[in-house]
């Protein structure tokens, strides 16, 4: 991933959690009704609403 | 009155000063619910912000 | 070293900190509350070497820089900002094993704090199991604190933990590499703090809080004064013309200082490679949290649940209800005829008896709840209901207070307050009685289990769950209800960390089911015995006219003298019309007679009107009320169970009183009824003020009034009278 965008508690919150610039991270799945979504981080799993993931740029790679 | 009509009046009398001190004690608490026990422990999985 | 202001656990959620709490303390637990808050404090006594201490379990935390108020609790407690709970001597740092990396960035804050720290590292098992096995050694000399592996639920390395405490130095903080135009900046705000009065050592670390957006209660004094707030605003605008964000800056410095430590110490196995072998935990998420079947499967397994229950617990049942009508006799056996005995064989032993019989419904209910938790599939459920939850206005988050609504709703009513949006919050509160609490399992265990006594554990089970689904269902539509007819607020952020699932263990699954079967027999023995012994007061007084009563005997009485079996039931008849006699000339007799109009278009006569309006004080209490009824309306030492006396119960017409409409219809009208006066008490408290617990007492009643209605007359239409 390449940064996090926005600003205030949600933003810091979710660079404390892991998604910090450089990191990889892997997209599981999305809930039934596409929201909130699975991401794989730094080893464990972490489900964010889809519009905070949102906030989360990405460059991606192949799988 | 027999005996046993006054026996069971006092039960009865202490019954409704507990409960009337149970209710009293639980509108004057500020936390806590004012129920005997919380029935409820903390679940899994706390959410983050 | 003086450990006597006692030692804290602190980590993140979910790395089995209450586990190791448990085996340190073993039963010598307190529960209580945090003043202010309605964050839980858990505190115990633990033996160490040097003798017993006082630990504190706090609440599990990602970072110190908190976003709720249980993290706020935490974070205050470990920087001594609490009046009520010293700082710890020692911190244990509980860190998972298996996801060190973001465990090791709350224990880059610890080490930070200056106090003796030593590191517990948690599910060691389950960190082998992937191939991620942890040196401990080595973590140990990357960190400059004692590292002591321990397997929680087995009770490994307690000792050393022990040993390891009595002996807890404080650590240096580690270095994390920062570039020079924040070092810069870091230093001149440290420089203006030195001259504000903070000690030397601390200004550079106090300087990296401010420009991290710690916003904790002992920085506000500082940022109050105009030279430090002005040199802070200075600092950022100098760092955001160089495109540089000190909070990104700061965290990223931590990772890659983490992210040296796990390369070391973690021995990587095949999973960590590529991300490419995937995990037990993702394997079964894969299945349950399927895009499509999820929501599917999350139904079946709660129906299964409920099936479940009614299943094992029925032939429990008949042994309970024979165990009490045993004692009841024995115990009024000495007793002549008069109001003790009445008082306890009416009242007591049938009125809380009839609540008790339910003993191993509401253990079964918990036990099996409580290992749906601890195997962590709980949190895939609010995964999985996150969604539906944010379309009817609700958060993620009120899935927390919603689910312990199904205990009981006022602790869900108080754990709404970590609700940031107040339409969602007040959204949460209004609905969670809603959720069918354990009270009202007595009243549809009484009502199905007598009604539907032939039908088998499937019905009986699918028709709590039908109770349960109304529930859910007039919530969500209640909480759309708002969502449209009040301000929007603004969004909040649902973040959730999904625990890997491990096999629930038994140990914390009976120790939950113990507790919470221990209260609702606490809350029976007392609650609802002194609400029992109260109707029964109502119900025996005032006595029957003697005259009366003679009337009605003459009335049943034969010219002739029967036969044995002819006699008993002109006795039993006799009896049951005396009793009834008694029952209606009654304090309760009497005022259910008066509200009667208004419960018959409901198919409910006045005895069950008695029995909703006990329900308000304590849902149990309609059934323990029938029990009393039921007791007092039958004078001989007729020693039926409740569920036979009410199917006995006829009308003046001689037709059935109870019948299975009417059970529906009281079915509904309890799950949608707001009964619990304790609730409207706190609803008072948490919105303060009686705007909405009115509102919610009267909207939810006259749905419960109207709903029953409607379920009575369409069941007749449907099942015939």
């Amino acid at each position: 991933m390449t940064s996090v965008l926005g600003s205030g508690a949600i933003r810091r919150r979710l660079l404390e959690m892991g998604l910090t610039p450089g990191i990889r991270v892997e997209l599981l799945r999305r809930a039934p009704l596409g929201d909130p979504i699975e991401l794989r981080v730094r080893g464990y799993l972490l489900s964010l609403r889809a519009d905070q993931a949102a906030l989360v740029q990405l460059t991606l790679t192949a799988a | 009155m027999s005996t046993q009509d006054f026996i069971a009046l006092a039960v009865v009398a202490a019954a409704v000063l507990w409960y009337g001190w149970r209710v009293w004690r639980g509108l004057k608490k500020r936390t806590g619910c004012g129920c005997d026990r919380c029935p409820v422990e903390k679940h899994a999985g706390h959410p983050g912000p | 070293m003086d450990l006597s202001s006692g030692i804290a656990l602190a980590g993140n959620p979910n790395c089995g900190k209450t586990t190791l709490f448990n085996a340190l303390t073993g039963l010598r637990q307190k529960v209580a509350n945090y003043p202010g808050v309605t964050v839980e404090k858990k505190t115990g006594r633990a033996e160490l070497p040097s003798g017993p201490v006082m630990v504190v379990d706090l609440p599990g935390t990602y970072s110190l820089l908190a976003t709720s108020p249980d993290e706020r609790v935490a974070m205050e407690v470990l920087r001594g900002l609490r009046s009520d709970t010293p700082p710890p001597a020692a911190i244990v740092a509980v860190v998972d094993a298996s996801n060190l990396a973001r465990n090791l960035y709350l224990l880059s804050q610890l080490l930070e704090l200056g106090r003796p720290l030593v590191v517990a590292l948690n599910m060691t098992d389950i960190a082998a199991r992937r191939g991620q096995g942890v040196d401990a050694d080595l973590l140990a000399r990357h960190l400059g604190v004692p590292v002591i592996p321990v397997v929680g639920h087995r009770r490994t390395g307690i000792d050393a933990l022990r040993n390891a405490l009595a002996s807890a130095q404080v650590p240096t903080a580690p270095n994390w590499s920062l570039p020079d135009g924040l070092i810069a900046e870091l230093e001149v705000l440290a420089q203006v703090l030195r001259t504000a009065g903070v000690p030397a050592p601390h200004c550079l670390a106090m300087a990296s809080r401010f420009l991290a957006g710690d916003d904790a209660a002992d920085l506000a004094p500082l940022v109050a004064r105009p030279a430090v707030a002005e040199a802070l605003e200075v600092a950022r605008d100098h760092l955001a013309a160089c495109g540089v964000d000190p909070e990104q800056t700061m965290i990223a410095a931590r990772y890659r200082w983490i992210d040296s430590v796990t390369a070391a110490c973690v021995r990587a196995g095949p999973t960590m490679a590529a991300g490419a072998h995937r995990t037990y935990t993702e394997r079964v998420d894969a299945v349950l949290v399927h895009p499509v079947f999820g929501l599917g499967i999350f139904a079946l397994i709660m129906a299964s649940l409920f099936v479940t229950i009614f299943w094992v617990a029925d032939p429990l049942m008949g042994v309970f209800e024979g165990a009490i009508a045993a004692l009841g006799t024995w115990v009024t056996s000495g007793l002549a005829e008069g109001a003790l005995k009445s008082l306890l064989s009416d009242g007591v032993f049938a009125g809380v008896g009839a609540v008790i019989v339910f003993v191993p419904q509401i253990a079964l209910l918990f036990g099996l709840l409580a290992i749906l938790e601890d195997s962590g599939y709980l949190a895939r459920a609010a995964f999985l209901m996150d969604r539906l939850l944010s379309k009817v206005g609700l958060h993620g988050k009120s899935f927390i207070p919603l689910l312990s609504s199904f205990a009981c709703a006022i602790p869900g009513v108080m754990a709404a307050r970590t609700i940031e949006n107040p339409r969602e919050r007040l959204a949460t509160m209004l609905v969670a009685p809603f959720m069918s609490c354990s009270a009202r399992l007595p009243v549809y265990a009484l009502l199905i289990g007598t009604f539907f006594a032939h039908q088998g554990a499937l019905v009986k089970g699918g028709l709590v769950l039908g109770c349960y689904a109304l529930g859910v269902v007039v919530a969500a539509a209640t909480a759309y209800a708002c969502k449209l007819f009040l301000d929007r607020g603004a969004v909040t952020p649902f973040i959730l960390e999904l625990p890997t699932y491990k096999a629930p263990q038994a140990a914390e699954v009976l120790r939950q089911m113990w507790v919470n079967t221990t209260t609702f027999v606490t809350r029976a023995g007392t609650t609802i015995l002194a609400l029992t012994v109260i109707l029964w007061a109502l119900a025996y007084y005032p006595r029957l006219d003697p005259a009366q009563a003679a009337a009605i005997a003459a009335q049943h009485a034969s010219a002739v003298p029967l036969a044995a079996e002819a006699e008993q039931v002109r006795q039993g008849d006799e009896d049951h019309a005396l009793g009834q006699a008694q029952l209606a000339g009654s304090y309760v007799g009497r005022f259910g007679h008066t509200i009667e109009p208004l419960i018959a278009p409901l198919g409910y006569d006045w005895k069950m009107g008695v029995g909703l309006i006990g329900a308000f004080a304590a849902r149990e209490v309609f059934v323990s009320t029938m029990g009393v009824v039921y007791g007092v309306g039958d004078v001989g030492d007729n020693d039926a169970p409740l569920s036979v006396a009410i199917l006995a119960d006829r009308k003046a017409d001689g037709s059935a009183l109870w019948t299975p409409a009417v059970a529906i219809s009281l079915l509904v009208w309890f799950v949608l009824a707001m009964q619990c006066l304790s609730t409207v008490a706190v609803m008072r408290r948490e919105t303060g003020g009686w705007r909405w617990p009115l509102l919610q007492l009267v909207y939810m009643n006259t749905l419960a009034w109207i709903g029953a209605f409607a379920a009575y007359h369409l069941a007749n239409a449907v099942l015939g009278t």
